[in-house]
Parts: C-alpha cells; sequence; structure tokens
C-alpha cells in the first residue's frame, strides 16, 4: 500500500489532475458515449416535432427497432472486426444470401424452424470461416476479401434464386412477431442494466484496491446512467406496446456477448493491442492467426443471424437486397467512434451510432421525405462525426 | 547568468541568436529565460536531461512552437517563426530524430520534393537528376539520384535530408539526435560530414544524448536543466568534457553512470548450437553463422556489432522474430526446445526488449495498463475474464517499483518520455517472468536518470538467477553493464572478453576489422 501511495502523491501536485485525467478517460472511450447519447436524443426529440408526435410513438418505436435490429446486430460485429484493423465490406450480400438460404430450407426443403435456423447459421458461419482462412492464413488483405464475397456471394445469391424472389416457410415469422410479454421484457432489460452497472462497480473497485484515482461519476456513474437512460427508453417502449420483440432481445445478447469480451476478456484486450500496434502485439505473444479467424466466424455466425431477421421481417427473401448495408454499418460504427485504422472503438458507442442512422432514415420516412433526402442526411452526419470526434481527440487521427 | 553567457558571446559573430525565450505548458514551466547566441559556421551542442526544455526551444526556433515570450534574431534581424515553412524561408531547417522520408520517391525527387526545376511548365529532369548528383557528390553518399528513398540506409536518409536543407539555402540546420540510430561507423561518417558544413556557411545546433559525441563534433556546449542554461562552454581546452556535462546536468558523477554488480553465475540457462540464419535483405545470404553460445543464470551476456553484423538478427532470431530461415539446436536447462514464433519463445521463458521501441515495443495510443500487462493477460484470466483486481496492483507496484513518471496508468503512452516508455515495456516482460531477457539497445533515447533505474533493473535481474543478453551499439553501456561481452562481424562471433578486460579501442577494432576490408 506505500508503493502505490507514492505513485498517487506524485500525480498530485499538479493540480490540473483531474482535468488531465480526462482526455486519457476519453481515449479509454469510457466516456465517449455521452456526447453521442445527447445527441441521438435531440435527434429524437427533432424528429418527435417534425413528425407530429408520430416518431415516438410506441408503434413506431416498435417499427424502428425491427429496423435496427440488422443494422445493430452486423455493426456490433463490424466492431470486433474493425478493431484489430480489418474490415467487412460482404454485409449486404452476406446477409441477403443467408436470408435465401432461410427460405429455401424452409421452402423447398420443407424444413421447420429450428432446422432451418440451424443451416442458417452454419451457411453464415461457412462464409465467415471462408473469410478467415483468406485473411488469416492466406494473408489476402480483409478488404479484398470481402470485397471479392461482396460480388461472389451476390452472384451466388442470384445464380441459385434464377433472380426471383422466394417466399420463406411462415413457421420463420415468429422471429420477427414473437415478443417477450411486457413484464418478462422489463425484467429482461433490467437484468442488463444491473450487469453492466455491476461489472462498472467491479472495475472501479479494482481501481480503488490498487489505489488509482478515479471517480465513482464517470466510471460507474455516468456509464450507468447513460445505458439507464437507455434501457429505460426501451422498457416503456416495450410496456406500453406489444412487449419486447424478439429481435430487440437478439441485438441485446449479441451486444452484451461483444461488448462483453472487449471490455472484460483477455480477448478483446488483445483485439485492442493488434489494432493498435500489430507489430508489438505479435512480439508480446498474441496469436493474430488465432484472433483473426475468431472473430470473422463470430462475424460469420451474424450473418447468418440477421439473414434470419431479414427474411421474418420481409416475409421474402429478395436476393438483391439489402445493398450498399455493409456501408451504413461501418458509417455507424464509425459514428460510434470506432477508428477505421483499428485499435480504438466500443460496440456500445457504435450501436448507438446504428439507432441514430436508422433513426434518421425511420423518420424522414415518416415525414414522406425521398430516400434519397435520407442519404444527403447520414452522410453529412457521418462527416461531421468524425470531424467533432477527431477534433475532440486534438487532431490525432489513427496514429 | 544566462545574461552573461549572452554578453560573453557577443562580441563573436552570430548566425543567431535567442534572447529571454520563456515557454509555459499549463502549470509546466518549459523555458525560464534562455539566451543562447550561435556563432556562424560553429556547431552548437545543447545537452541536456529529457524534460530540460531541449526540444522545446528547437521547436520554437524551428517554427512548431508560435506562441512565445522573447526574441529571436537570425543574421542580427528579429524574427518570428509562425510555421516550419516560414522558418524554412528564413534558412532554419530541423532534421528530427525520427526522419519522415516518402520511402516511393527517388533520392532526386525528394531532394527537389515541391522545389522541382520547371521548364515549359515541366519538371525539368535533365536539371533535377544534375543537381541531385551534385548534392550527392558534396555528401560522399554513394547512392544514385535514382535510388529509391526506402533503399537507403537510415544515416543515408539523414544525410539527404540534411541535403535537402541544404539545396534550400539553410543557414541554421538543427540536428535532433541525429546518430540515436546509427551505428559508430555511420556515426563517424555523420560527424566528417557535420564538421564540412562551416564550409557551405551553415551553422549548426546539435542536440544529444551521447556526451561523449559532444566532444567529437561540437565546438560549443550549452547544458540546459529545469528549462534554464546552466552551464555554457567552449570544448577548446577542456579536459573531461562528458563530466563537466553530466554534473552540469544531473549533479551526478559519471562513474555512477554503470553501477555493474556482480552476481552469482551459475550453470547455462540457454545454451544455443549451430545458429545460423538466412538474411532477408541483399546481400549476404546468411546473417549469422553457425554461431555457439552459453548464457548462464546470474549473467549479463553483452553482444556489440556494428549495423550488419548480425547482433540484431541474433536477438531476434532467438525470440522467434526473424523473417529469415533459422537453423540450430536450443536449449534452456538442458532442454531442447524448438522456438518459431513469439509465442515460443514467450512460453519457453524468453524475454525481448526491442530497439525499435515506438515500432515494436509499444502501442502508443494506448494506456500505460494495457501496454504492460499485455504479454502476461494469460495471467490474470480468471473464468474466462480477466481479473481486474490483480491486474491494477500489479500494475501500480511495478509504477512504483520501477519509477514511471506518470499521472496516472491510465495515461495513453505516447504521453510519457522514452525513458518512461521503456520502463514500462520492461515491465511488461517482468510480468510475464521470463528467465532469459533479450535486451536490444535497452538505453536508445532514454535520459540519464531513467537510464541508471533500467541498469539497476539489469543488475537486479541477474542478481534473482535470470539470464540477461544485451545487444547493443553503445560501446560504453556494453563494457560497463556486461559480465562478458562477445563482438560480432560479419555473421560471427570474433572476439570474447571478461568483464573489464576490454577497452572501447580494443572492442571496435575487432568490430570494424573485416568491416574496414570490405569497404
Amino acid at each position: 500500500m506505500t508503493s502505490t501511495k507514492t505513485v498517487t502523491e506524485r500525480g498530485a501536485p499538479a493540480k490540473g489532475f483531474q482535468l488531465r485525467d480526462l482526455p486519457a478517460a476519453m481515449s479509454q472511450d469510457r466516456l465517449r458515449l455521452l456526447p453521442l447519447i445527447i445527441v441521438l436524443l435531440i435527434v429524437w426529440m427533432v424528429l418527435q416535432y417534425l413528425t407530429g408526435g408520430l416518431f415516438l410513438s410506441a408503434r413506431n418505436l416498435t417499427n424502428l427497432s425491427g429496423q435496427v435490429a440488422i443494422t445493430a446486430v452486423l455493426t456490433a460485429g463490424a466492431v470486433l472486426v474493425m478493431i484489430p484493423g480489418y474490415i467487412d465490406l460482404s454485409l449486404g450480400a452476406t446477409v441477403a444470401a443467408a436470408a435465401v438460404v432461410a427460405a429455401i430450407a424452409g421452402t423447398n426443403y420443407e424444413l421447420s424452424l429450428w432446422p432451418t435456423v440451424v443451416i442458417t447459421l452454419a451457411f453464415g458461419l461457412l462464409i465467415g470461416l471462408w473469410h478467415a482462412f483468406w485473411v488469416a492464413w492466406m494473408k489476402v488483405p480483409s478488404f479484398i476479401v470481402t470485397l471479392g464475397s461482396l460480388l461472389a456471394i451476390r452472384g451466388l445469391s442470384l445464380v441459385i434464386t434464377n433472380a426471383e424472389t422466394i417466399s420463406p416457410n411462415p413457421d420463420i415469422l415468429v422471429i420477427s412477431d414473437a415478443s417477450l410479454s411486457p413484464m418478462l421484457g422489463i425484467v429482461v432489460l433490467f437484468a442488463f442494466w444491473l450487469a453492466f452497472a455491476l461489472l462498472q462497480v467491479r472495475e472501479w473497485r479494482a481501481r480503488q484496491a490498487a489505489g488509482i484515482r478515479s471517480s465513482f461519476g464517470a466510471v460507474v456513474g455516468l456509464p450507468a446512467a447513460s445505458v439507464g437512460i437507455f434501457t429505460l427508453g426501451v422498457m416503456i417502449m416495450a410496456a406500453s406496446y406489444r412487449g419486447l420483440p424478439l429481435p430487440v432481445v437478439l441485438v441485446l445478447a449479441v451486444v452484451a456477448l461483444a461488448g462483453w469480451s472487449l471490455r472484460f476478456t483477455a480477448f478483446g484486450r488483445r483485439l485492442y493491442a493488434i489494432g493498435g500496434n500489430r507489430q508489438a502485439a505479435l512480439l508480446a505473444g498474441i496469436n493474430i492467426r488465432m484472433q483473426a479467424s475468431l472473430v470473422f466466424a463470430f462475424m460469420g455466425l451474424l450473418y447468418g443471424l440477421a439473414g434470419l431477421v431479414l427474411v421474418a421481417r420481409l416475409d421474402s427473401a429478395p436476393p438483391g437486397a439489402m445493398q450498399g448495408l455493409e456501408l451504413n454499418v461501418i458509417a455507424a460504427a464509425v459514428i460510434g467512434g470506432t477508428s477505421l485504422m483499428g485499435g480504438r472503438g466500443t460496440v456500445a458507442g457504435a450501436v448507438i451510432g446504428a439507432i441514430l442512422m436508422e433513426s434518421l432514415s425511420n423518420g424522414m420516412s415518416l415525414m414522406n421525405l425521398p430516400s434519397a433526402y435520407q442519404s444527403i442526411t447520414v452522410g453529412l452526419v457521418l462527416l461531421f462525426a468524425v470531424y467533432a470526434d477527431l477534433r475532440s481527440r486534438g487532431g490525432r487521427f489513427g496514429d | 547568468m544566462s545574461a552573461d553567457i549572452a554578453s560573453s558571446c557577443a562580441a563573436e559573430l552570430s548566425a543567431a541568436k535567442v534572447v529571454g525565450i520563456d515557454k509555459r505548458f499549463g502549470g509546466a514551466h518549459a523555458l525560464r529565460g534562455v539566451s543562447i547566441t550561435f556563432e556562424k559556421g560553429g556547431v552548437h551542442a545543447i545537452a541536456g536531461e529529457n524534460g530540460a526544455g531541449k526540444s522545446t526551444l528547437v521547436k520554437i526556433l524551428s517554427g512548431v512552437i508560435g506562441d512565445y515570450a522573447g526574441a529571436i534574431e537570425i543574421d542580427g534581424v528579429g524574427r518570428r517563426f509562425d510555421s516550419i515553412r516560414d522558418a524554412e524561408r528564413h534558412g532554419v531547417f530541423l532534421v528530427p530524430q525520427e526522419l519522415s522520408v516518402v520511402p516511393e520517391l527517388r533520392v532526386g525527387e525528394y531532394l527537389f520534393l515541391n522545389r522541382e526545376p520547371q521548364r515549359w511548365g515541366m519538371v525539368d529532369t535533365r536539371k533535377l537528376w544534375a543537381d541531385a548528383a551534385h548534392w550527392l557528390d558534396v555528401f560522399k553518399l554513394d547512392a544514385s539520384p535514382l535510388e529509391q528513398m526506402g533503399n537507403l540506409s537510415t544515416h543515408q536518409q539523414q544525410l539527404v535530408s540534411i541535403a535537402r536543407a541544404m539545396t534550400q539555402g539553410v543557414k541554421l540546420l538543427i540536428l535532433d539526435e541525429p546518430t540515436s540510430s546509427l551505428t559508430e561507423r555511420e556515426t563517424e561518417l555523420m560527424f566528417a560530414r557535420i564538421a564540412d558544413l562551416h564550409r557551405h556557411g551553415v551553422t549548426t545546433i546539435y542536440i544529444s544524448h551521447r556526451l561523449r559525441e559532444l566532444e567529437r563534433v561540437a565546438n560549443v556546449v550549452s547544458v540546459m536543466r529545469d528549462g534554464r542554461v546552466v552551464d555554457h562552454f567552449r570544448l577548446q581546452g577542456q579536459s573531461d568534457t562528458p563530466r563537466r556535462i553530466v554534473q552540469a546536468m544531473v549533479g551526478r558523477d559519471i562513474i555512477e553512470m554503470y553501477p555493474k554488480v556482480a552476481a552469482k553465475v551459475g550453470e547455462p540457462i540457454l545454451s544455443v548450437r549451430d545458429w545460423t540464419v538466412e538474411s532477408t535483405g541483399a546481400g549476404r545470404v546468411h546473417a549469422i553463422k553457425n554461431i555457439h553460445l552459453d548464457v548462464r543464470s546470474g549473467e549479463i551476456l553483452g553482444v556489440f556489432g556494428l549495423l550488419g553484423s548480425g547482433a540484431f538478427d541474433l536477438a531476434r532470431s532467438l525470440f522467434g522474430a526473424h523473417a529469415g530461415r533459422v537453423s540450430g539446436s536450443m536449449q534452456i536447462r538442458g532442454q531442447v526446445i524448438s522456438v518459431r514464433t513469439p509465442r515460443d519463445a514467450i512460453r519457453n521463458g524468453i524475454a525481448y526488449v526491442p530497439a525499435e521501441r515506438k515500432r515494436d515495443g509499444l502501442i502508443e495510443a494506448h494506456s500505460i495498463e494495457s501496454n504492460m500487462t499485455l504479454a502476461a493477460l494469460n495471467r490474470f484470466n480468471r473464468y474466462g475474464i480477466l481479473n481486474r483486481y490483480g491486474e491494477l496492483q500489479r500494475v501500480q507496484q511495478y509504477v512504483a517499483s520501477l519509477k514511471v513518471k506518470c499521472g496516472s496508468v491510465e495515461q495513453p503512452m505516447s504521453q510519457l518520455s522514452g525513458g518512461n516508455q521503456q520502463k514500462v515495456v520492461a515491465a511488461k516482460w517482468l510480468l510475464s517472468e521470463p528467465e532469459i531477457f533479450i535486451l536490444e539497445e535497452p538505453t536508445r533515447g532514454v535520459d540519464v536518470n531513467a537510464r541508471i533505474d533500467l541498469y539497476a533493473l539489469v543488475n537486479e535481474i541477474a542478481t534473482a538467477g535470470k539470464a540477461v543478453i544485451i545487444v547493443s551499439t553503445d560501446l560504453p553501456e556494453v563494457l560497463g553493464m556486461c559480465d562478458r561481452v562477445l563482438v560480432m562481424c560479419e555473421g560471427r562471433l570474433v572476439r570474447e572478453w571478461m568483464h573489464g578486460q576490454a577497452s572501447e579501442e580494443d572492442v571496435m577494432i575487432s568490430a570494424a576489422e573485416e568491416y574496414s576490408e570490405g569497404a
């Protein structure tokens, strides 16, 4: 204890300690969330006003949550891919292909729900492993590997469907229609929030024990409040309409898994290290090949999951669906503070980025604006978000 | 004190003058009324520890920092630069420690980048290559103007950067730690070129940690400490320059620089036989040929070699990090092991502190904490989740015991000085609890106080019965710290001395023997 005391004392003479500590905490991406959430709330207020109260109606929020689900699930995975410095450009094509696989399994082979789910996830995993093989073993840049998939797998979908839209087995619609009862939904959400808050408390206590000066507010208060506002919003939505839709539960599960593995496991720490300095990570004994393979395999499972949600939502599997999804997902991750160079980013931020983007397009549809305007808005939001992020970091980018 | 320094030099022809420069960064007072006069055509060295204010002064002179109190005079005219371009327009050029050349450009193109000779609206290539060839000749550089910058050695790139300043009419040339990544021989060549600079009417400001260099290259030395000039003297007629500089810098005697503690040397821990490493570069086939090596517990083994001797290849190959093919056998405590990747090496208890700290050793944007535990994450893995209690406690322990100066362990590595960064890298390896430490240039770019801390750490490691290999081009360090010194040349071990048996001259001669034949 005496040894740790000298450290805190050394930090003490500088009076601006708390302030100086702030950029460090920010670079740890712990306080990044707050401005983003505030922006999201402002956007919601504005849309609420512009749509004459339609936007925040429980009905629309449930609808919005369905839209967000696909983007958010994939964005959570994309963060895991982007933190070690890779990128996935194949999303639109692979998710559409997974939807096609689900529809064919149900319709042509008359499989019931569970076998269809297993086959679709397995298909996604297979594509993920294909990417992992080329990126991690054959050392082809992920940009090229996934660009190749974007073209090839889109083509493959068109070939096996004869470019026709296939209808799925009605069994599968349960994925978008089912929901947890309001009561159960609230319990699940509360458990989600409590787990998060407890992990932050654990972090704070670990710091206290090590004699590291840190305020309870910054480590526990603010993050727990931010996530709390968010879960409370979802709770209100769940309680006032049809309960908690299954796609939202899936998003929560994926976000919890991805976020947890990034923040609290050695696996996540190593991903950050690979993106921060690949050479130094290698020399610290990190198995980059294994890490990359796991990340792409996980991403593959998400293709399958998103494909299932998609086919259930549309009640059809158009082989040409979801064009440009990959860029929306990358934009959402970047808006949420993920660096394209790797080494930096959080799942929570990226998911809020996804919600922000989907809110904009949903709100603008409600206002009957053509999709061209949505694309203009999202483009400008992306530009502005990255600019604001850069300025708040003092202009250093990716190094 | 600074006032009478200024007046004592006023009689000389001055190329540049700084008067009463004062600069604060928030609460830190970086420069406290610094006044120095730089004589025309001279080589003026500035010495001082990290944080003494050298680099702030240089940044102000070269236009990187535009906001300060005080005055700058160039050729008797008061100037205030608000950008690097502005300073360059008035003949002040900085050659930074870490060069940023464009590796894809050819030497000639780089020399005249942005100032290409033009004719009819096109680049006059004939003149470009001819002028480039002329400047390469002036600097006695054995490279074609058509060579790509990326293919040149660091030392050649530095000389090209200086030549680039020359083509733009440099009056005041600032060299920041120019020799930090050079070998002895390249340093010699660099000094010869610097000595010639005054013929072109150039005044040089030379900044270095290496004290012995200063007396060879400079006419005048200013020593800085805590933002002030604390000593200022002409080198002519000085008997023991390094001692005087060190005393001014830290108030400590140079004898204490290498606090060697002889540990009890025991059984061999690492034994290497027929160690051969294929070269990855052009030229020779083998970077290392048939080396036999034993390192014992408690022993600090020094390996000294000039660039291309294979000393660094040896260090990297022992850690499984060499790109070329490696053959030979390795035993740790009599057990035959195979080390193909750094992961294998770490599993077998080998640690490696690389020479290129920023490139290989640390993640600058990440915190002290996450850098420190990176190689030992498995030790903090409990039920699949990181044990933050244990992790933070160990990090704090090492921050305290190695005297890492930082505000908080959450601070990004980029905010630490070189010495403190190196301490964090050392702690990273201590946490993985290895048996064998391979240290490459352990004190490159590290200030005097941090050096002493690092040497004390090396002694401690040896006393604990571990084996240490120091691969360094810092000859006094190798001779001062090691129980046994091996000299490498052309991929082979050529000589061996025990502690205290060899002089710097002996080692230098044996290391350069074959090298000079070839050159």
